[in-house]
């Protein structure tokens, strides 16, 4: 038998979908798919009820509600017969209810571009992990692996080499007098060194990465990537650029933060206008054409500072990248009347970005992620930072 | 949104209890699992949500009598109130034919009243749902507690307080006694039938 149902888990969760088969006394498998996660999640239903559940190598009960953290992806329901035990014996009910109250409570993770799993050999650290999409090995030209600790790019060497984590985690970190300073750790799937470098020949790293626990590198295939990037428009080379710009930006501020170097935002608004306003959905995008422009977060304890841009940077809601910043969580804000700006054809970069290969696509979904992720830490007041102050 | 189960050739609707934490949903709930135990279907479930319980049982109003030859089968819900409850609230509220909203009379509750009530007209938006617009009940409930000397708001000043803009029918209860939680109950019935029929034409 064919599909009899299908969609996408944000628009209808799982509790939903439990309370309509359940109505309807549905005999048949529910598949789950999300693409941060290898396997497909199962669960069975026998007249309406879920007998059983997959999810990775956990059977049962503990599958089912680990399934539960899945907010997005993708569901279809095949009508088929199913003959198995009752594993599951919980009312739907108390399963639907009991399911979200744990993903509520956190005791069951969400699974999607950031979590907070810890690496092998946990540090005690606490800092987000990024995770990107399923690796496509065609971009995948050697398999290297690191033992903990190991270092596998060093801050200030130059460099060309892209990889993506196959399995492990990566700390991410930036080399400043004072030591290290950990920025973000990443995951699998995701990407290790800049999209920018593969188009400048003499790339210096920005920062430092070294292994988590045991870790398992794929390097990309460079070459196939920046012929696919010299293939591309100007417009979106420049958006690439500038938001790689805006990447190293938010880490530098990141670690003035932790530093406790002092930077007075307070005055920022001062003599200036606001392009666009935190907050407001609009959907254009603009390109500098001449003067500055700034990106600031408003937050409980005042303004930071996100980005500053120049000519040829981009501001405002590109459609394919959700940056964390402008415009749903900062304004851009400007020196009066001395801004110029252009406005820039979005359906011409979405047909652009249509067209590009997965594995693009993915860099640069995972540029955006993390620079959302590292503008969220930037934002969020340390407690150590305040006792540092007095 | 009442679901229409024609295997079963059931309606299945669904009422919810909100309020401020600890304003005794659950006490409402719980009294009516008791005393109209032969109107019940399975099992009570409930789950420890932080501050408060959620539950949930299936209840069949047997005086609602059948429509276009269909039973109706009620799925009663509480509300987790805390904050930090965003899904699970999301997915009980989600699809809400009636709604009873349980007010706290101590004194001391006042504002905790008001909040809640703001909390569900903001929620109910979140749904595309209005608050003036959907089967809704209040109970001011723990009248029972000015025997004991605890100050308690009068009905007047409630009904001020939480009822001058929706005007709808308002009951006062003691959900530890049982005083009043089947009044709300019917009447909240009888406004969800009515929204549905109207809502499915099936008027005359």
């Amino acid at each position: 038998m064919g599909i009899s149902l299908s969609g996408d888990l944000s628009y209808m969760s799982l509790g939903e979908l439990v309370q309509i088969f359940g109505s309807n006394g549905s005999t048949g498998i529910l598949r789950l798919m999300n693409k941060y996660n290898d396997n497909l999640g199962e669960v069975h239903f026998f007249n309406g009820n879920p007998v059983n559940a997959i999810c990775d190598k956990k059977q049962g009960k503990d599958a089912l509600y680990m399934l539960f953290g899945w907010t997005e992806g993708e569901f279809e329901f095949n009508l088929t017969n199913v003959n198995e035990k009752d594993y599951i014996k919980k009312s739907r009910m108390e399963i639907m209810l009991e399911g979200s109250r744990m993903v509520d409570d956190g005791v069951i993770e969400k699974v999607g571009p950031v979590s907070f799993k810890r690496g092998d050999k946990s540090t005690g650290n606490a800092l987000p992990v990024i995770s990107g999409p399923l690796v496509d090995y065609m971009y995948v030209v050697d398999e290297e692996d690191y033992k903990d600790g190991q270092e596998i790019i060093k801050q200030g060497k130059h460099g060309n080499w892209n990889w993506v984590v196959l399995d492990g985690i990566v700390e991410i970190r930036k080399e400043t007098p004072k030591g290290p300073i950990p920025i973000l750790r990443v995951g699998n799937g995701s990407f290790v060194g800049s999209i920018a470098g593969l188009l400048t020949k003499n790339n210096v790293r920005s920062a430092s990465v070294v292994a988590d626990g045991d870790v398992q590198l794929g390097v990309v295939d460079s070459q196939r990537l920046s012929m696919e990037y010299a293939r591309l428009s100007r417009e979106f080379k420049n958006i690439i650029l500038s938001l790689d710009k805006r990447v190293k930006q938010i880490t530098n501020k990141l670690v003035e933060i932790e530093l406790m170097i002092k930077t007075d935002d307070s005055n920022i608004t001062k003599g200036k206008e606001i392009i666009i306003k935190q907050g407001s959905n609009k959907k254009d995008a603009f390109i500098v054409t001449d003067g500055r422009a700034f990106v600031i977060r408003k937050t409980d304890s005042g303004y930071v500072l996100l980005a500053t841009l120049e000519e040829g940077d981009f501001f405002g809601s590109i459609p394919f990248l959700n940056l964390g910043q402008e415009p749903d969580s900062a304004h851009v804000i400007a020196p009066k009347g001395q801004l110029v700006h252009d406005v820039v054809d979005c359906d011409l970069l979405q047909s652009e970005h249509d067209k590009l290969s997965a594995t693009f696509k993915n860099m640069i979904e995972n540029t955006a992620i993390f620079l959302s992720a590292t503008t969220t830490l930037s934002c969020t007041p340390k407690k150590k930072k305040k006792k540092g102050k007095k | 949104m009442a679901i229409f189960n024609i295997k079963k050739r059931e309606i299945e609707c669904k009422i919810v209890y909100y309020g401020p934490g600890r304003c005794g949903k659950t006490t409402n709930l719980e009294y009516i699992f008791k005393s109209y135990k032969k109107q019940v279907e399975g099992e009570m479930v409930s789950i420890n949500t932080e501050g408060d319980r959620t539950l949930f049982f299936d209840f069949l109003p047997m005086e609602l009598g059948k429509i276009k030859g269909c039973e109706i089968r009620v799925q009663m819900f509480t509300v987790p109130g805390q904050v930090q409850y965003s899904s699970t609230r999301k997915l009980v509220l989600k699809g809400v034919d009636g709604i009873i909203f349980v007010a706290d009379s101590m004194d001391v509750r006042r504002e905790k009243n008001m909040e809640s009530l703001k909390d569900l007209q903001k929620n109910l938006k979140e749904y595309g749902l209005n608050i003036f617009k959907i089967p809704l009940v209040l109970q001011y409930n723990k009248r029972d507690l000015a025997e004991q000397g605890i100050p308690i708001m009068s009905v007047e000043q409630m009904e001020r307080d939480l009822n001058r803009q929706l005007k709808v029918p308002a009951f006062p209860g003691s959900a530890m006694t049982g005083k009043g939680v089947g009044k709300t109950l019917q009447e909240c019935l009888k406004l969800t039938l009515k929204s549905l029929h109207k809502q499915f034409n099936w008027a005359e």
